[in-house]
């Protein structure tokens, strides 16, 4: 428990240590801010435009959620499918695979041109990003499942859906948590792209504007709130990993659930 | 129980009524909320489209020529694009946007080096790195540019980067010259805390053989031929609020501020101010008045675009641009520019 802390304390040290050094480093070096903007100035802009930033910020969170949810339900429709069929596992992945090859930065303006800039694309877009990880983890916990409890339930006459349902699933459920946590930060990458391209709010889009005008600091606290709502999305679906699948972790690994 | 549906029904229709009266128009800009966005943001809160009886969304763009395949993809109405992206569509293309509203009679086309640099004509360019982002409407023009003065083009080597990259590599020196929008970079220069006069050079293209006409209002070949009284209003609703924000850049810049907190005031009132001396109170608008343009140099600049992109046909005129919805010329003298 005591090694436990001294490793999260460890962590913000690391945290503070860097801005210290790259605030130490600017001034020692006369950095003007509009190359790189020292971190006390970044958290000045912050806190002094934190209201007209927050519309911004509320804006991303929410097409990442909704392009987040989206991804992981079809995510896992597909994924059982290829998963469970050994034919559709066959002849789907490479079409798969082609898809998740796409830059989504080239994705976005096809998507403007059926539904306009705005909410649509950065919804779509984050979905579209943050689906493979979960198709291919959905699937690779299916596929993985012990042939010897297959043979049991086999033996017990359990239909195909009763092997899916009772043990298939369950064997997936470390993958797919597993999944989630990279997919939520790949859903938020997506969506600020998406808004970098064409909208007209979110953090993206107010970079974009922050940047034609050389504000440096200004793209910096977005970059800020983008790292800040990255680590805080990832924490809380490790949690939510270990408290659902803990039984599948080592016990160390359960304890910092 | 059927005449509750029929008082249901009319009930609904009522309700729909005055949203029917206004008619819906998707408008994209060119770029990201910019200074010279002004006038559309001021019809929209001064409610000069309202009182045309139209409901205008405005949305953020990605680049002028990129208006045009928006309005062509049907997800937009109308937009603020480029002339030059229709004369291509034209050529190829049934249905392309018109342009209905010209408001800037000249092109911003420009190369951009430092003072010191030894490139002082565009026949000097041979031998050195040229930026610009690809498929951008200054680097896509620059062969025939090149051609004009002497120079054959694959003797430069062209460098591409994002367009909000142009200046730093300038600046750095990545590239010895960059292909850009005079009006954009000239601002973005002041921001970088650099004079754009004194420590750079720019060669315009309009003075080198490149005449063109550039950004202006367009609407869809549907809204054009379906709603032309919507059209006259939009045009009379732009026009009205062009020539308040010029008379008013501090007013103007306000409105902006309201439609996004983060703006640079200071930076932008001068991007507009530079937008309107440079690109919209020309000589020419002044004698035409803003929104309409020359047929001779409308037919030149065809031409020029039509050899520089190979194009198939070279379209009419009236295939580009339409003066029918245009306000009485009276209603188009531009004010004077305050400071």
């Amino acid at each position: 428990m005591s090694s436990d802390i001294a490793r999260k304390l460890g962590s913000v040290a690391l945290i503070i240590a860097m801005f210290v050094v790259w605030e130490v480093l600017c001034l020692a070096f006369h950095v003007s801010d509009v190359v790189l903007p020292r971190p006390s100035q970044v958290f000045v802009t912050l806190i002094q435009k934190f209201p007209a930033l927050w519309p911004h910020t509320m804006q991303t969170l929410y097409t990442t959620m909704v392009g987040f949810v989206g991804g992981v339900i079809i995510g896992i429709v597909i994924g059982v499918v290829i998963g469970w069929s050994r034919i559709a596992y066959d002849v789907a992945y490479p079409l798969l695979v082609g898809f998740s090859s796409i830059p989504k930065v080239a994705v976005v303006p096809i998507l403007v041109l059926y539904f306009g800039s705005g909410t649509v694309p950065a919804v779509l877009t984050a979905l579209i990003t943050c689906l493979f990880p979960v198709v291919v983890n959905v699937a690779t916990g299916l596929a993985t499942t012990e042939p010897e409890l297959e043979d049991v339930m086999k033996a017990l006459r359990a239909t195909k859906f009763d092997i899916l349902w009772n043990v298939g699933l369950p064997r997936a459920m470390p993958y797919f948590f597993a999944s989630l946590k990279v997919a939520i930060t790949l859903a938020f990458v997506g969506s600020v792209i998406s808004e970098t391209v064409a909208s007209n709010r979110g953090i993206g889009n107010m970079m974009m504007i922050a940047s034609a005008a050389f504000d440096v600091p200004l793209v910096f606290a977005g970059l800020f709130i983008l790292a800040v709502l990255g680590v805080l999305l990832y924490a809380i679906f490790s949690l939510v990993e270990a408290r659902v699948t803990g039984w599948a972790h080592r016990k160390t690994e359960f304890a910092m659930g | 129980m059927l005449t509750r549906l029929a008082a249901l029904a009319a009930a609904v229709l009522l309700l729909l009524s005055p949203a029917a009266a206004q008619e819906k128009i998707k408008f994209t800009l060119d770029w990201k909320l910019q200074g010279l966005h002004a006038w559309f943001y001021w019809a929209a809160e001064k409610g000069y489209f309202k009182a045309e009886g139209l409901d205008v969304t405005i949305d953020q763009g990605e680049g002028s020529a990129a208006t045009v395949t928006r309005i062509l993809g049907g997800a937009y109405d109308a937009g603020f694009g480029d002339m030059n992206a229709i004369i291509q569509n034209a050529a190829t293309r049934a249905e392309t946007p018109v342009m209905v509203y010209m408001i800037y009679s000249k092109a911003p086309f420009a190369l951009l080096t430092k003072a010191t640099s030894p490139i002082k004509s565009i026949a000097d360019i041979a031998g050195h790195k040229l930026g610009s982002p690809a498929g951008g409407a200054a680097i896509k023009l620059f062969p025939l540019l090149a051609k004009k003065n002497g120079l054959d083009p694959a003797k430069v080597e062209i460098i591409n980067m994002a367009p909000n990259l142009q200046e730093q590599m300038l600046v750095r020196g990545d590239v010895d010259i960059s292909a850009l929008f005079s009006a954009t970079s000239y601002m973005n220069l002041i921001a970088l805390k650099l004079d754009p006069d004194k420590d750079y050079r720019w060669i315009y293209y309009a003075d080198n053989g490149i005449d063109l006409y550039s950004n202006g209002v367009m609407v869809s070949a549907k809204l054009a031929k379906e709603k032309p009284e919507a059209v006259k209003g939009l045009v009379r609703a732009i026009n009205k609020a062009l020539k308040d924000c010029i008379a008013n850049p501090d007013a103007a810049i306000e409105i902006l501020a309201k439609q996004e907190p983060l703006l640079n005031k200071e930076i932008e009132k001068r991007r507009l101010i530079y937008t309107v001396k440079n690109l919209i109170a020309t000589p020419e608008a002044s004698e035409l008045g803003v929104g309409d343009m020359q047929d001779a140099r409308m037919s030149a600049a065809i031409a020029t675009i039509a050899a520089a992109y190979d194009l198939p046909k070279s379209p009419a005129i009236a295939d580009v641009f339409s003066r029918a919805y245009l306000p009485p010329k009276a209603e188009r003298m531009l004010p004077a520019t305050t400071n």
